[in-house]
């Protein structure tokens, strides 16, 4: 690698520069593959760009020729169908993570901060390296929609179950089997307090937020005594026991169930049905008219625009209730619609931000402790969002917040970020660049799929000098990647 | 390479040396960022704290009754040490013995207590009682900003001191949030451009170029741009209090001390907001000593540094402490307490009717108690934000910042 570093650099002339040009951040495990820069990249078809800007976290020029090549549609419709798309690379990446998967009988012994960082590396290294873009980008979604903190006590020996049999498993699948894991999911039960609810002394904290959160909406019409039954219904169901502090797996407790009879969205459930009420609560909820548009408005949001479309959220929600909340089938109504194509430009959350850069610029990451800090300073501390509404999803909650990007682009662009290895000079090398505002042009094809306007990108190479040093390109990869451009997806 | 404090020094101290073109004109603009009113400080304690064992009404029989394990002992108790007794205030209320760090400040009439205080929520829900404070609503309608960022709003385009409103922490406290940009920041030391690169005293003009043509952001940019500049130049790592305060090593101790020199060094602050967390000590919170009152007194002693750093400030600072809600009476199984309803407000400050302990008291009797056994709430917490607002810090529409909510005035604070 310096080697190669040093003779890269003799060619174009720049060894009196500083030297400090690429080089891996850190010797990544043996079974990691390296960084792998682009070889060769051209100026992206804006359809193209911008679909792949919206449904991947960053374009990269052999995802930008396979969809060009196959069609927007083609491309749309393979993402839709992750297991169809081979992921063993990334699979082999994950594959240092031990507790992602770990049965939660055993999960009890391992370190809280433990767990937590490895939830939070693996949705990192998923986010850049999975070839499932759009499936890791739906599951961001739902992680958002079921939103569960892990730095509550005991959440973090739970969390990573619910990531794999709850949000992963049903992302795009059948909303009510999604919601039905959700319900039963020891996580979830215990970040909302559930198993805090006796018939004795009723707690409604998960009940407000299924209704609020993850079905109905705050303006449903629901009204607080049904937020009242909704909680009687969910009372008995706790995870483990209290002496070993809810570790185990989901258990009804009949002799904590109110098993009386209640009245919930003005449907009476009859006395004495014991775990069935729960069933039932689950049941009322999917067949409530608000439950459509809720989950379609927030879809469209997501992937749309911060004020949802109302003819998209209407096709979407008619799409819900015709296939019973068919999520693909929801997801495709959105995506392959003529409003996204004509949407404006939404601000990238953090996780978009920083896994996108290491994505178009061909790094290699096993996530580590600077990226998770890093994702925590710019206000999305991975599955620790303190409410349960999850992270906000509107550019005016992220856009007021622009030192953190600022700061991550100047260490990315440094290669001060352990855990993530980059090839800059292997990068600069192929974009053939020979001075400064060509290498600016370059990036900008690269980052923003077409370079900036000349004045711009001239005035910036004039900023930083115009001498073609390995500091300069840094600089300047730096400044791009900071750049309000590269800000909005 | 790795970043630090030493590589921050020093490459904040190159920029001076070379003084790009962007510093000297920030340097000399300052006239428009003098604060309007006086400064707020808000301080939030995270999960519900335990205020009936902060400042302990040793005058209730009931206090002792239903907490024969936490309870704070009286201050005539002579079974225990004098260092685990209440601090007597004025007969019936008393602090814990790790707030007396406080004791010289309430004399001198800078303290002010409110107990029996809090919001009308009664969900006992944590994420639901911060969210209803911080938006500073009674329920699901109303605005989704919050209060402060309300109040921000209500004073038109005055402060324009990149540095008006600031949060300390990771994410930007939800009362923070309003039209008026409002800056969330770990510690004012992060708040640089600086990196292991050599040229980065030209990103600030590159970025204000680049940011230049994005008209949603261009504002944000610059003003981001000025606060970097300003603390580069104000050096806060080498800051010395005055007063021999003695902050406490902690991250309260550090966002107050930080506070405490942004309006010693008149940048225009207005609204500081500082989360501490750690208060849902539902297991083992222990009593005099132990789990709360380690941060019992990180609080007091944080608190008692700020007052005496700030003694020449001290009549332009409002300071007040709050937490969504309080804790159960009767203690639990685990020796600690559940969710409550009523809590307490300490406000600190140089122009308020201090050493006084207001709001009416409901008793612990089981009679008075509401709910599952909590102390009723017979002071609105906007009850006291609103006089701050209104008398302190100039606000001119109460309306907008709590809407639908009728303050009655305690008389804590004096008018300007």
């Amino acid at each position: 690698m310096s080697l190669s570093r040093r003779e890269f650099l003799a060619a174009v002339g720049a060894l009196s520069a500083a030297g400090m040009l690429g080089g891996c951040g850190l010797a990544l495990p043996p079974l990691t593959p390296g960084p792998r820069p682009p070889t060769d990249w051209k100026p992206a078809t804006t359809p193209i760009w911008r679909t792949l800007s919206r449904l991947t976290y960053g374009p990269q020029p052999d995802e930008l020729a396979y969809a060009q090549a196959i069609g927007r549609t083609s491309w749309i419709e393979a993402q839709l169908a992750p297991t169809t798309i081979d992921d063993q690379a990334c699979a082999l990446r994950l594959a240092r993570f031990d507790t992602l998967t770990m049965d939660p009988s055993i999960i009890f012994d391992v370190r809280p901060s433990y767990l937590q960082a490895e939830l939070q590396d693996g949705a990192i290294v998923r986010a850049v390296h999975s070839r499932r873009q759009l499936f890791e980008l739906i599951v961001e979604f739902w992680s958002d929609h079921f939103s569960i903190a892990i730095t509550k006590e005991g959440v973090a020996y739970l969390k990573p179950t619910d990531d794999h049999e709850v949000i992963r498993r049903y992302a795009l699948g059948r909303f009510d089997e999604l919601l039905w894991a959700s319900m039963t999911s020891p996580a979830m039960l215990v970040y909302l307090d559930n198993q805090a609810n006796h018939a004795a002394s009723p707690n409604e904290n998960y009940a407000r937020e299924l209704l609020e959160l993850h079905t109905l909406g705050v303006t449903a019409g629901y009204t607080q005594a049904d937020v009242r039954a909704a909680a009687r219904c969910l009372t008995g169901w706790s995870v483990g026991d209290a002496q070993s502090l809810w570790r185990g797996r989901q258990q009804f407790v009949a002799a904590e169930h109110d098993d009386g009879p209640k009245t919930i969205l003005g449907i009476q459930i009859p006395a004495g049905r014991g775990a069935g009420d729960v069933e039932r609560l689950h049941g009322i909820l999917l067949a409530h008219p608000a439950l459509p548009q809720f989950i379609a408005a927030k879809l469209v949001r997501r992937f749309v625009a911060d004020d949802p479309p109302p003819h998209l959220v209407a096709a979407a929600a008619a799409t819900f209730s015709a296939t019973k909340g068919d999520l693909t089938a929801v997801l495709r109504t959105i995506l392959l619609s003529a409003e996204i194509a004509a949407a404006p430009p939404k601000f990238k959350r953090p996780l978009h931000l920083v896994a996108g850069a290491i994505r178009q610029l061909g790094g290699s990451t096993i996530g580590g402790a600077d990226l998770r800090a890093a994702l925590t300073t710019l206000g999305q501390p991975l599955f620790a969002w303190p409410t349960p509404d999850g992270f906000p999803d509107t550019t005016a909650a992220w856009s007021a917040n622009l030192l953190p990007r600022w700061q991550f682009a100047l260490r990315l662009a440094g290669n001060e970020l352990e855990g993530v290895a980059s090839d800059l000079e292997g990068l600069v090398q192929a974009s053939g660049a020979t001075d400064l505002r060509t290498w600016i042009d370059r990036l900008g094809s690269l980052l923003f799929g077409a370079a900036l306007p000349a004045p711009v990108s001239g005035a910036l190479a004039s900023t930083l000098g115009g001498a073609f040093t390995s500091t300069n390109m840094q600089a300047a990869l730096a400044a791009l990647l900071a750049a309000p451009h590269y800000q909005w997806r | 390479m790795r970043f630090t404090r030493r590589a921050l020094l020093s490459s904040a101290a190159s920029v001076l040396a070379t003084l790009p073109t962007w510093m000297p004109r920030l340097a000399f603009a300052a006239p428009e960022t003098a604060p309007r009113g006086g400064t707020l400080v808000c301080v939030f304690l995270r999960g519900a704290a335990d205020m009936l064992n902060a400042i302990v009404p040793h005058g209730e029989a009931a206090y002792y009754r239903q907490r024969p394990f936490l309870a704070i002992p009286r201050p005539d108790d002579r079974q225990v040490a004098a260092r685990l007794r209440t601090a007597d205030l004025d007969g019936f209320f008393g602090l814990h013995p790790t707030l007396a760090p406080l004791l010289p400040a309430w004399a001198a009439g800078h303290v002010a207590l409110v107990h029996a205080c809090g919001t009308p929520d009664e969900s006992r829900s944590h994420f639901r009682a911060m969210e209803l404070m911080e938006r500073g609503v009674d329920g699901d309608t109303g605005p989704a900003s919050g209060w402060i960022g309300r109040h921000l709003a209500s004073l038109g385009d005055g402060g324009r001191s990149p540095l008006r409103a600031i949060g300390f922490g990771t994410a930007l406290q939800r009362a923070l949030y309003g039209p008026v940009p409002a800056t969330a920041l770990r510690s004012i030391a992060d708040f640089h451009l600086g990196g292991a690169l050599p040229t980065v005293p030209t990103l600030p003009t590159a970025l204000a170029g680049l940011y230049a043509g994005d008209e949603q952001l261009a504002a944000t940019a610059q003003s981001t741009l000025d606060i970097v500049a300003r603390l580069e130049r104000l050096d806060p790592l080498s800051y010395r209090p005055s007063g021999g305060a003695t902050y406490p090593e902690s991250e309260l101790g550090m966002a107050l001390r930080q506070t405490a020199l942004l309006i010693k060094a008149d940048l225009g602050l207005e609204v500081a907001c500082i989360d501490v967390d750690g208060w849902d000590t539902h297991i083992a919170q222990g009593g005099s000593e132990g789990l709360m009152a380690g941060l019992l007194s990180d609080l007091g002693a944080g608190l008692a540094a700020f007052h005496a750093d700030l003694a020449a400030q001290i009549g332009g600072v409002t300071l007040v402490v709050m937490s969504e809600f309080g804790r159960r009476v009767t203690e639990n199984g685990g020796f600690g307490t559940d969710h409550g309803h009523g809590g307490a407000m300490i406000v600190l400050g140089g122009a308020i009717a201090g050493g006084r302990v207001y709001g009416a008291w409901p008793g612990l009797e089981p009679e008075q108690l509401i709910g599952p056994g909590d102390l009723a709430v017979t002071t609105d917490y906007r009850a006291v934000l609103a006089e701050i607002l209104q008398h302190r810090l100039g606000c001119p529409d109460l309306e907008s910042v709590f809407p639908d909510f009728a303050a009655t005035p305690l008389g804590i604070v004096q008018t300007r």
